[in-house]
């Protein structure tokens, strides 16, 4: 059907608001209407991305949603670099942080899929240094209740933190600075190691650096450094030839310039230099499968349409169906959820959080729809029940003045039509 | 491929021909024409074959099942590794556990004849386990009511084991030896009657000898040995012709050799014969918990009557409401007193249900079900995607770890549709 389409829109030369068919990330293309969404509606959601770079609270961003496995709407406004006048183009190359943590994911439970380990297994098993690791209690440590495994990892129940709080725990990764100045994945466990932890494993759910871990899980497993299995076993499958952990030297006039909000409050300006470091140092086999990736809006599309396909693009199957209905189900059901990173009405699964209740998150969207975002203010999210995948690129580290993610997720579910 | 394909085809002739002569088969096929990934199977293969390598077993055999068809059946190691014997399709095992549900069948055959109700009293029918006392703050009370059929399937009878806790009652059923050196299946129920309760009735999950009482319980509403009725009622028709309580001299050399752990837990040894002994023993003692043996073909033929809604091959021999009443959650939030139960799992009768994937962190579908044997074997039924899997071992705990968890999980990434 999908195929028909393209051929279809082809000859009738109604690709219209498609700008470059061959920077679709190779994924088909179609008409907004063959796809059940309204052209006259997703005009609507340009006018909203416009209007953010009109009123200079962002330097340019790109919005892209895909419904029944073709592309219907991809726009790009503003500039990638406002200073040097470059402007946002299709290619662009985004810090995507944490959407990093759905990739390491799914990397992983490829490995799950060839048997080399079960959920329920403890960390220690693969990594022994984590194992009998403290927990703060008030101003002492005791020992763990139980293990952390492999599941509490992947949905933030390992009673390890980021770093962002004020605890003890909170202060001592500050001290500790266990995502710099590593030179190896298994550099930054060897900091972890010496640390307690915040929450006995299983306990409570903390956004926490247990997505570097899993990296090392993965090396550990594979026994392959964690970019070179990434690049073997995901990004070449899968044809997502701008993702990686440095931006290659001949590609840096395409790496979109980093903002933050100008210091009188009124506007945005370029972000300090040192936040790009890791991106240019070629030497170091420091991986952060938390946040270290750098993509682009098609790349990381052909990820999303692999999830939404069941785990298969082009006929390169990277997962099992079951694995992803398994990683996208509720896996903190008894797990008290402190307010913050996971907002009412989205439960959490395996590296993605997933949309549980409409009403509670006063959020439009689907039940069973799963998504995460990143620090410079990417977010994606796939709903199965829609077979539709939305994207939004932008490069702006908080606090931002503009809801740029959510406002584009609101304006693209507006836009359905069928 | 071409050869798998070659070998797939020319098995199902051998089994087309097999079928002729002795009994109908289930077919096979090739994975990809009912959604498998025969690379994705490989991995299967790979694995099993590792467990043999490594010394965790001594042989293994796994069987895929897919709408209504066999397109994974992998026996690997040996049957008896030191008598020289190969794991082979028709090897015989001690299956313990999966005896249960077929007793679950068989008895919920004679509920489809109106004998009984879930909610009757068990002492309405076997009358010595009517009034039993509950043994609470180290004293024997009242029950504060009697226990059901319901009861004994879901295992809130308050019964328990004995080998799995160490509370005053289960010391008393070691002591009592109830599964042991009994003459008959009613000798049985007259040592149980002697002991006190762990649990007041329905108030906790607790794995229990209540699978025998059930076996008792078929007996008495049958009029027929436990043995007679489910060789009459449930083997016969569904041509499940390796399957009893006793092995006959004649397969003898098809019955794979039990093992367990080594002391220092390097590897496995044989168990020796008197873990063998009931299967050739002379008696009307038949354990309706855990005392068949069957093969994985046998065991396939009665998961795909389950699944197929209660009939195969047009013998039906329950409804798909009962079947459905078998694999839908009986206990609710009600306490889990043995640590046999699984987080994100409940219990039907004489099956488990997976409730939650996410909650057992154990890869399958909401409403497949399932249950294992001692000695490692497992099975489960998904009717979400029309899938059967049966793992066969023969290894005493603590086993090495992981083998049909893992089995499991590598038969959903086979999935490709």
């Amino acid at each position: 059907m999908t195929r028909a389409v393209l051929v279809l829109s082809l000859l009738l030369g109604t690709l219209g608001c498609v700008p470059k068919p061959e920077l679709a990330g190779d994924l088909l293309r179609s008409t907004p209407e063959a796809v059940g969404l309204s052209a006259e509606r997703l005009d609507r959601v340009t006018a909203a991305l416009q209007a953010d770079v009109d009123r200079g609270h962002l330097a340019g961003s790109i919005g892209i949603v895909a419904r029944n496995g073709a592309v219907a709407y991809w726009q790009a406004v503003g500039m990638a670099d406002r200073e040097t006048e470059r402007p946002m183009a299709d290619d662009a190359i985004f810090r995507i942080y944490s959407m990093t943590k759905p990739i390491v994911g799914v990397a992983l439970m490829t490995l799950y899929e060839e048997g080399r380990f079960a959920l329920r297994d403890p960390v220690r098993r693969y990594i022994p240094e984590l194992g009998g690791l403290e927990v703060m209690e008030g101003q002492r440590t005791v020992k763990a209740r139980r293990e952390m495994t492999v599941q509490d990892l992947m949905r933030h129940t390992s009673g390890l933190t980021y770093g962002f709080g004020d605890s003890p725990v909170d202060e001592m990764y500050q001290e500790a600075g266990v995502l710099s100045g590593n030179r190896t994945v298994d550099d930054f466990i060897q900091k972890l190691a010496k640390l307690p932890l915040k929450h006995h494993p299983g306990s409570a759910w903390e956004y926490s650096v247990s997505v570097d871990v899993q990296g090392r899980l993965v090396e550990v497993l594979s026994g392959q450094d964690l970019a070179t299995f990434l690049g073997e076993r995901i990004f070449k499958p899968l044809g997502m030839r701008d993702t990686g952990f440095t931006v290659p030297a001949e590609e840096l006039d395409r790496l979109a310039q980093m903002y933050v909000k100008a210091e009188d409050g009124t506007g945005i300006e370029p972000a300090p230099e040192d936040r790009s470091e890791d991106y240019f140092d070629y030497e170091s086999k420091w991986y952060s499968g938390g946040g270290g990736l750098v993509s682009t809006a098609g790349d990381y599309l052909r990820f999303g349409q692999m999830l939404l396909n069941g785990g298969e693009l082009d006929g390169e199957r990277i997962l099992g169906r079951k694995t992803i209905e398994l990683m996208t189900r509720d896996h903190v059901a008894d797990v008290p959820r402190p307010a913050g990173f996971v907002s009412n009405g989205y439960d959490f699964g395996l590296n993605f959080a997933v949309h549980s209740d409409l009403a509670a998150s006063g959020l439009n969207g689907s039940v069973g729809e799963y998504n995460w975002s990143g620090l410079a203010g990417t977010t994606f999210w796939i709903d199965p029940a829609e077979e539709m995948i939305g994207l939004y690129m932008v490069q702006m580290l908080p606090p931002r003045l503009s809801a740029g993610g959510a406002q584009f997720k609101r304006l693209a579910y507006q836009a359905i039509a069928d | 491929m071409r050869i798998s394909m070659w070998l797939a085809r020319s098995s199902a002739v051998l089994l087309a021909l097999a079928a002729s002569l002795l009994h109908a088969q289930i077919a096979t096929t090739a994975p990809a024409a009912v959604g498998l990934s025969q690379e994705r199977l490989d991995r299967i293969t790979q694995v099993l074959d590792r467990s043999v390598e490594n010394g965790h077993v001594a042989g293994a055999i796994g069987v895929v099942a897919r709408r209504g068809k066999i397109a994974y059946w992998h026996a690997t190691g040996m049957a008896d590794r030191e008598a020289g014997r190969e794991m082979a399709h028709d090897t015989i095992f001690r299956i313990y556990s999966m005896t249960k549900p077929i007793v679950g069948v068989g008895l919920m055959m004679l509920y489809e004849e109106g004998k009984f109700s879930l909610k009757d009293e068990v002492g309405r029918h076997i009358p010595e386990l009517g009034g039993l006392k509950v043994w609470a703050n180290g004293r024997a009370v009242d029950a504060t009511r009697e226990m059901t059929v319901q009861d004994l399937m879901r295992h809130t009878s308050g019964m328990t084991y004995g080998i799995f806790g160490d509370s005053h009652v289960d010391e008393l059923y070691v002591d009592a030896d109830v599964l042991a050196d009994n003459e008959s299946v009613e000798h049985f129920v007259s040592k149980l009657a002697k002991l006190p309760l762990k649990h007041q009735p329905g108030s906790a999950w607790e794995y229990s000898v209540s699978v025998d009482v059930q076996g008792r319980l078929i007996e008495v509403l049958s009029g027929l040995d436990l043995a007679t009725y489910l060789r009459e009622r449930v083997f016969e028709p569904l041509g499940m012709r390796d399957t009893s309580f006793r092995v006959a001299d004649a397969n003898a050399g098809r019955f794979a050799q039990l093992y367990r752990q080594t002391k220092d837990k390097s590897g496995i040894e044989p168990t020796g014969e008197a873990q063998s002994k009931r299967y050739f023993e002379d008696s009307r003692w038949y354990s309706g918990g855990g005392g068949l043996a069957s093969t994985t073909r046998d065991y396939l033929r009665f998961c795909q009557m389950l699944l197929n809604g209660g009939q195969l091959e047009g013998t039906r021999l329950l409804s798909r409401k009962t079947v459905d009443l078998m694999r839908i959650d009986h206990i609710g939030s009600l306490p889990r007193a043995s640590s046999i139960s699984r987080p994100g799992y409940g219990f039907g009768l004489n099956f488990a249900v997976h409730l939650d994937p996410a909650r057992s962190g154990l890869n399958g579908s909401v409403g497949e079900y399932n249950w294992g044997g001692l000695a490692g074997t497992s099975f489960w039924i998904d009717p979400e995607e029309e899938l059967i899997g049966i793992y066969m071992i023969q290894v005493l705990p603590p086993r090495f770890r992981g083998g049909s968890a893992r089995f499991k999980h590598l038969v959903y990434q086979s999935i490709a549709d």
